[in-house]
């Protein structure tokens, strides 16, 4: 159980550094993804979640990743992730040109392992907040 | 507290959710309650908290708060849940629409040793729900 949580500590550490290798070892390829971004993989498998890490290391250039709150309790983990960056390189698949904004979101994600990796995830992010910082959606109130 | 009594908390306070049980809510949720979610237009606190719920309450009044999976780690609880309803009002500057919505959301709240509510983290699927009831603005460009 605490190594779980520990290989999820490992694993929220290797994206900022685009540690790939890291990634395809603790996730299984063929890992079920649950959540509003799942669909949007390309392949639906890990290689597809780290084709959209590395679009958005494109766009936010001096991307930070900061775990706040990480728990887990068996087979799951929770993570609570802090994401900053500024718009240097532009989102073209949401029509964003690279306008140097500044974005801070938070993202939780709820693992499921498997034999010490990663079989499943269900994921939530603050788009709305997203895409208002970068400018693409009016602040709603 | 337990991780049973953690999990029947959180139970609890949905089934006040359900039931608009404002009065539970704010005894519920501690003086010094801290609230991580931004709440567009109320500070983010109890009073801030109380507001959002009854401003929701008053908007989609069939909300039906579910929980689909839960995780509990000491003092913390991750819950994974299911948000429906109609939203008949208006709510956080989305214009009353009278169309429907159901959309999955995941919640932290670190509870004190009697039980109550303390701090919570969460996010859920803005814009799905934004997709569902037509709120959505056009793409940009």
């Amino acid at each position: 159980m605490a190594d779980n949580v520990e290989t999820i500590r490992r694993l929220e550490a290797t994206w900022a550094p685009d540690d790939y290798d890291t990634v395809r070892e603790i996730i299984a390829l063929d890992f079920s993804n649950g959540g509003p971004a799942a669909e949007t993989n390309d392949p639906p498998n890990v290689e597809g979640v780290i084709k959209s890490v590395q679009a958005a290391g494109q766009a936010f250039s001096d991307r930070k990743q900061e775990l706040i709150n990480v728990f887990g309790e068996g087979a799951r983990v929770v993570a609570l992730v802090r994401f900053t960056g500024k718009n240097t390189g532009g989102l073209p698949w949401f029509g964003i040109p690279a306008n140097g904004n500044e974005v801070d979101v938070d993202w939780i994600t709820m693992y499921r392992l498997e034999d010490g990796r990663v079989a499943q995830t269900w994921g939530q992010m603050e788009v709305d907040k997203l895409m208002m910082q970068l400018g693409a959606m009016e602040g709603g109130s | 507290m337990t991780p049973e009594e953690m999990r029947k908390g959180a139970e609890d306070f949905y089934d006040a959710m359900n039931r608009k049980d404002i009065d539970y809510i704010r005894d519920n949720l501690t003086d010094d309650f801290v609230e991580h979610q931004e709440m567009p237009g109320v500070p983010p606190t109890r009073e801030g908290a109380l507001t959002m719920f009854e401003a929701m309450f008053a908007a989609m009044p069939d909300a039906k708060s579910e929980i689909l999976d839960t995780v509990v780690s000491g003092d913390k609880i991750a819950i994974r849940g299911r948000f429906s309803g109609t939203q008949t009002g208006e709510f956080m500057g989305m214009p009353a629409t009278g169309k429907s919505f159901s959309i999955e959301s995941i919640d932290i709240v670190r509870a004190t040793e009697d039980g109550k509510t303390a701090e919570h983290w969460g996010i859920m699927d803005t814009m799905g729900m934004m997709g569902q009831l037509g709120l959505l603005p056009p793409p940009p460009g």
